[in-house]
């Protein structure tokens, strides 16, 4: 199970390492891709959450934070390229559609 | 039935085809592999382990080269009834190769991303997961479209993970 936790945390770090090469379009209009990274957030965070009260080893929990900041992160350039390329107006309106 | 076994019997002309047809699939794959392995700039690793093991299923490829050439060999010593396993072996064999030169085809002709696709939706080994991902977020200018598709393709694994966890 372990595996697959590092499997993830590295699929993701990837997937953030490269989010600036995704066009505009993919990253600002399409509501599957934010929703998606909302969704994976909550779910670790509980899952996170879930593991400190098991008491699970310290190493999962390690695990579950290093996803976690890498999902913050590609909010984080998602919403950053959205406000320099002029398109938070658009970007927020697709959010409040989601909502 | 009789008619089967008199060819399998008068074993010298159908040996020579069954030979030949083997030959000419490997003399058309080789200018094929080697065409496809042409220069590539985007989804380099991706498009390498794509051909390897899911165009030409290099894992698998001398079984298939064993399908066929083995049964000629044992030809000569064997009863009308190994005879017909052989030639069902080496029909196998020849299916795989000529399977082979379709998905070639497909690659060469046509548009790669369903082959990509198709690769990726298979794949299950840890390693090659992440270098096929690493090659296909690393390419830039990817249509949109085909954003919306790895995405998905994407998002589904991500998903199988943390359903796992549970």
């Amino acid at each position: 199970m372990n595996k697959q936790l590092k499997s993830t945390s590295m699929l993701l770090g990837d997937f953030d390492r490269f989010v600036d090469n995704r066009s505009s379009v993919f990253q600002i209009y399409s509501p599957e891709f934010f929703l998606k990274i909302l969704e994976w957030h909550k779910l670790f965070w509980m899952k996170r959450y879930e593991s400190r009260e098991k008491k699970e080893g310290v190493q999962h929990r390690l695990l579950f934070g290093e996803i976690l900041r890498k999902l913050e992160s590609i909010l984080r350039k998602v919403e950053k390229k959205a406000l320099l390329e002029g398109s938070s107006y658009a970007c927020s309106k697709t959010r409040a559609r989601l909502c | 039935m009789e008619f089967l076994a008199s060819i399998l019997n008068a074993s010298g002309d159908l040996l020579n085809i069954m030979g030949m047809v083997g030959i000419a699939f490997l003399t058309v794959l080789i200018p094929i592999a080697l065409a496809i392995f042409g220069d590539k700039k985007e989804f380099e690793d991706l498009d390498r382990n794509v051909i390897l093991d899911h165009v030409v299923k290099s894992r698998k490829f001398i079984g298939f080269i064993a399908l066929v050439y083995t049964p000629l060999l044992l030809w000569g010593s064997s009863n009308v009834v190994f005879r017909t396993a052989y030639l069902v072996l080496w029909a196998i064999g020849i299916a795989q190769l000529g399977g082979i030169l379709g998905r070639a085809y497909r690659w060469m002709k046509d548009n790669k991303y369903p082959l990509r696709l198709e690769y990726l939706e298979l794949l299950d080994n840890p390693e090659d997961l992440e270098v096929a991902w690493r090659s296909v977020w690393e390419t830039e200018n990817i249509e949109p479209q085909h954003e919306e598709e790895f995405f998905a393709l994407f998002s589904s694994l991500i998903d199988n993970y943390l359903q796992n966890y549970e």
